[in-house]
């Protein structure tokens, strides 16, 4: 069978990237432009500006990503693009990007949903075994989602309010741990001791997540602190909420896998860079005898490997988008 | 020599393929929402209605700005991508000239985008297309302060009741640009004559 070489276009966020994979598996090559250092400047990712970067940069990462796989444009066989959900000032930059090569070189266009990208980031480390359930974690999805086959995803839960990660950076705020917060909360944890009454955030028998409760009672257990003159424990109050925020994850995640007698897991997204949440999940998969995928730590984040990778499935499945083809800030994968 | 202009710095978008200076088709109308999705068929359909393919262009024109800063960056993105691809330099074209290529008797040509908060881009060419005040973004009161009748104000949105409609003339703006070297196509980049709320912010505090 003739090999498939899918050009990934990722711009939803502050990262620009664009990948070369060969059939859905194997890394050619890949270029990520991040903006962080710029975002931090401002406390988080100001849209204008990342989309601003986005376009400044966006022939000169296509370029780059081309020459390190020692190839041209006409070697592709089809052009994959995340179409959402994003900044849609942002996702536009790529979309029209795509949309332009896909004209002027005449390939097909595929679209890509972003946690889709997420969750095929792990077919970069094994080849996926289906049935499987894919806890989706970053900064924007707290999703379980029941995978039967290839490219076919059913949502069995998600978050009623905020994402995990955007949870963690409110936490780093209101504890004063610089952006970007995530990293670092999870950093301090293993510096502190579990102290804090914090609640277990929605533990009940749906498989959906609720992260305002935690986040507030962090915010008031800070405040009343504070009101008392007493400083907060930045470390122990980091280790009390992932302790928590990994308890109620690992709780509905192996809930799931029983129920559904699923025996592959895989993590995705931004989060599941995240040590506590992949130490607890290594430990109960091995007791509970599941076949446990976590992304390498590079392709956590935002990055257009896993969008030429999920890329490769979709266009395999015939999905296909016109020159029409339109960025949309939220949008479903189900 | 094939020339293909692109603008969709404001909501009346336009899309020019050219053979030297004679037009071979036009899309010259007002978009009421989302130029992205629609802007690459209206681009196919002219090149197709001149019998032509995107590869038989040799001059790329784009109109980076002022304007819609989401405009804007479609339209340069398209152009980096079409330049970048075709191995082509672009001609960045400002919005502001391209309105000015309007037909008038009087002597200038006062162009002028709805900026809001009584702000416009605006800018004073005369009827050569020479810039005697380049693009910039003012309050309108102190862009026509003094303006006479020997002032014809242009611009899509009804800034005032004087305003006259533009009414593109592309050859016009070729004529004009014809000899310009251009640029490659990783540095063209919007002209957004602003900066961003973030960093005006940040500038004020620091």
């Amino acid at each position: 069978m003739k090999d498939v070489y899918i050009l990934g276009i990722e711009s939803s966020c502050d990262e620009t990237s664009v990948s070369i994979v060969k059939n859905g598996n194997e890394e050619i090559a890949t270029i990520v432009l991040s903006q962080m250092d710029t975002h931090a400047n401002y406390g988080g990712v100001v849209p204008e500006i990342a989309s601003r970067m986005h376009v400044e940069n966006i022939t000169i990462v296509i370029e780059e990503c081309l020459k390190k796989a020692n190839m041209t444009m006409d070697d592709i066989t089809a052009i994959a693009v995340t179409y959402g959900p994003g900044l849609i000032g942002c996702l536009l930059i790529g979309v029209q990007a795509a949309v332009t090569l896909s004209y002027i070189y005449n390939k097909p266009l595929v679209p890509v949903h972003h946690i889709a990208g997420h969750i095929y980031a792990n077919n970069l480390v094994s080849k996926m075994s289906f049935p499987l359930i894919a806890l989706v974690v970053s900064g924007g999805h707290t999703d379980l989602i029941y995978m039967e086959d290839d490219y076919s995803f059913k949502k069995i839960g998600g978050t009623l309010d905020d994402a995990v990660g955007e949870c963690y950076d409110k936490v780093a705020r209101v504890i004063d741990v610089p952006y970007p917060g995530g990293p670092l909360v999870d950093k301090l944890s293993y510096e502190g001791e579990d102290t804090y009454p914090l609640p277990l955030p929605l533990d009940d028998n749906s498989y959906n997540f609720s992260f305002s409760g935690i986040k507030s009672a962090v915010i008031n257990l800070v405040h009343n602190e504070k009101q008392k003159g007493n400083k907060i424990r930045k470390s122990d109050m980091a280790c009390s909420f992932q302790n928590r925020v990994v308890e109620i994850l690992t709780k509905k995640t192996m809930r799931a896998l029983k129920e559904y007698n699923v025996k592959n897991l895989i993590i995705a997204g931004g989060v599941s860079a995240n040590s506590g949440i992949r130490n607890k999940f290594t430990e109960l998969c091995i007791k509970n005898d599941v076949n446990l995928t976590v992304p390498n730590i590079k392709y956590c984040t935002d990055n257009a490997a896993m969008i030429a990778t999920a890329g490769y499935f979709a266009y395999k499945k015939g999905i296909r988008a016109g020159y029409d083809l339109k960025a949309t800030a939220t949008t479903s994968l189900f | 020599m094939k020339s293909l202009l692109i603008d969709t710095s404001t909501s009346n978008v336009i899309v020019s393929v050219l053979d030297n200076l004679n037009v071979l088709n036009e899309y010259n109308e007002y978009i009421n929402s989302d130029i992205a999705s629609k802007i690459m068929k209206i681009i196919d359909e002219c090149l197709t209605n001149s019998n032509l393919k995107i590869q038989d262009i040799d001059r790329i024109y784009v109109v980076n700005g002022p304007g819609s800063f989401t405009g804007i960056r479609i339209g340069v993105t398209i152009g980096k991508v079409i330049g970048w691809s075709l191995n082509k330099k672009i001609i960045p074209i400002s919005s502001l000239e391209l309105m000015s290529t309007t037909d008038t008797n009087k002597q200038y040509i006062i162009p002028m985008i709805d900026a809001r908060r009584g702000n416009v881009f605006g800018a004073i060419y005369d009827t050569n297309l020479n810039c005697l005040k380049n693009d910039l973004l003012i309050n309108i009161d102190e862009l026509l302060n003094d303006k006479d009748s020997n002032y014809e104000l242009v611009s899509y949105d009804k800034l005032r009741d004087d305003v006259v409609k533009p009414k593109i003339n592309v050859s016009k703006l070729i004529e004009k640009h014809m000899n310009d070297n251009g640029i490659n196509p990783h540095n063209l980049n919007p002209n957004y004559l602003k900066l961003t709320e973030a960093e005006e912010n940040r500038l004020k505090s620091d």
